[in-house]
């Protein structure tokens, strides 16, 4: 507690980063902190925890209840619940926006597609976690094959007006096909430009799946890359609802609102 | 008649010059390094220089293969499946089913009893189980590509690897280095994956013996041993180079 109101936490413990977030009971953002992740998922999880409670002044004691969530999320000992990272998302990102209907998470490795409810609770998802293709690592292994940083890539994609079209889906099917536009001399920003609309047409496929419901938003490391959310915006015909917070943080967000939700749950329990 | 096929694959071009009363004369195989048209060019110079044969008595030259259209030296193009049915039949009349596990593409054939192609299945969307993937893992391992098949048979406890998208495959490889596991005991799992799927495609198509392997990663014994052992049955083996069969089934058919 602090000030006389109830304090909850959210740690978000994912394959690269980790993040922990402390809410009062009003919803009230106190603290925040991402870090690179740790050796191990509990190491993780109390390094950020700590960072974000010293960052606010604040003792482990204060907290009233906290949740866990992502990929690290069953193994972190001092969490009271752990809730999928799935519905963490799409709760943090409508509770920023609550005409918020629609998530897209695109991260290195997978990509999710997260329907909420009026309410900010899940109602639908897809994923792709088995196929490179509509991930991070597509950008990543064709920035390689461009010879440039993925940073760059969506910057250069940005330049083109005329982006090339590539024919298959497969990560590896379009590095050959990429080596072919470059020994055929066309321009890279034409090429990175095709990247992006193949990879945003792969993105598309997977919304289609649950059924695309405004308004929407971008969240997940790709979010980072503004050729991205551009040609995608262009591809799905709409506009990304802006989040008022870091989008890497909505995990962790979602979290404390469920562990808010729980003590809520229990004072009217204990209140009747 | 003097003739050529050019099989345009999605790492290798191949090239065979044909003679129709003697049989193949020369092969040349290129990686892709240039656009296809210019590589198709300088292979079909070099390999009727290696045969011996001035170009005026090149009849006939036919492409095939992922990328035939762009080779633009032929008259006439012909799918894959169809010139590895030819050239098998016309190598080993006996054979029924043909595997073709190639640079990005892995199929099954099947020749009927004229010799005709009767039905294929390939998988051409996904890399998964393909010749690049040996290749990847080869470099991650720092272990030349020739070497991979042999060491792989000093295994004693094959690895199983969970990921069937090449992508997410490199990156459990390097986990698995950096975890300790032994080189012979990562290409022995990657070998007997890659033999799965394509025994697996085959099995739609009903596998009769006898069978036959072809494609550059026929070349790999590790492959070879993997699928033996799994079918239980010799693969047969080809008076030819495995990687240039689909060549010459363009040149028999042009």
């Amino acid at each position: 507690m602090i000030d006389g109101k109830r304090l909850f936490a959210g740690i978000d413990v994912g394959s690269l980063t980790a993040e922990a977030l402390v809410m009062d009971e009003d919803g009230k953002t106190r603290a925040a902190q991402i870090i690179g992740v740790r050796p191990r998922v509990e190491q993780s999880a109390g390094d950020v925890f700590g960072k974000t409670l010293a960052s606010a002044g604040l003792e482990e004691n204060q907290i009233d209840l906290c949740f866990s969530t992502g990929y690290g999320r069953d193994s972190i000992s001092f969490a009271v619940k752990n809730i999928s990272e799935i519905s963490c998302h799409g709760r943090g990102a409508h509770f920023l926006s609550p005409n918020i209907r629609t998530v897209v998470d695109v991260g290195g490795q997978d990509c999710k597609v997260i329907k909420v409810d009026g309410e900010g609770f899940l109602e639908d998802f897809v994923m792709n976690d088995k196929c490179a293709a509509g991930t991070g690592r597509f950008l990543e292994m064709m920035a390689r094959t461009l010879g440039v940083d993925v940073s760059e890539l969506g910057p250069l994609a940005l330049k083109s007006r005329k982006p090339l079209t590539l024919s298959s889906v497969c990560t590896i099917f379009s590095e050959v096909e990429v080596m072919q536009l470059l020994y055929s001399r066309k321009k890279a920003k034409h090429i990175a430009a095709g990247v992006h609309v193949a990879m945003a047409r792969r993105i598309k496929t997977l919304v289609g799946r649950v059924g695309l419901e405004k308004e929407v938003c971008m969240t997940g490391g790709v979010s980072k890359n503004k050729g991205m959310m551009t040609l995608l915006e262009r591809e799905l015909g709409l506009r990304f609802q802006k989040l008022s917070m870091d989008a890497q943080l909505m995990g962790a967000l979602g979290a404390a609102l469920f562990a808010r939700d729980a003590w809520r749950a229990k004072s009217a329990r204990e209140g009747s | 008649m003097i003739t050529a096929g050019v099989d345009v694959g999605t790492r290798t071009v191949k090239v065979v010059i044909l003679d129709t009363e003697k049989g193949v004369l020369a092969s040349e195989i290129s990686p892709v390094n240039d656009t296809i048209k210019r590589i198709s060019k300088r292979l079909i110079k070099s390999s009727l220089k290696k045969a011996g044969v001035p170009s005026r008595r090149l009849a006939r030259v036919a492409a095939t293969g992922y990328g035939r259209k762009n080779a633009k030296v032929a008259q006439s193009e012909f799918p894959t499946p169809l010139c590895v049915a030819k050239a098998i039949n016309y190598l080993d009349g006996e054979v029924h089913i043909v595997l073709d596990i190639g640079g990005l593409i892995t199929r099954a054939v099947r020749i009927g009893p004229e010799g005709n192609l009767q039905d294929y299945m390939e998988n051409e969307k996904c890399a998964s189980g393909s010749g690049r993937f040996l290749e990847m893992i080869a470099e991650i391992l720092e272990v030349p590509l020739e070497q991979i098949g042999p060491l792989s048979l000093t295994s004693t406890q094959p690895l199983s690897l969970s990921s069937q998208c090449v992508v997410f495959a490199e990156s459990e490889v390097v986990s698995h280095v950096n975890a300790g596991e032994k080189p012979a005991e990562i290409l022995a799992g990657l070998h007997r994956s890659i033999a799965d799927r394509a025994i697996s495609l085959a099995m739609k198509l009903d596998i009769t013996p006898p069978l036959v392997l072809v494609g550059g990663v026929a070349k790999n014994t590790g492959v070879v041993h993997f699928i033996e052992q799994t079918l239980d049955i010799p693969l047969r083996s080809l008076p030819e180079d495995p990687q240039i069969i689909a060549a010459l089934g363009a040149a028999l058919l042009a």
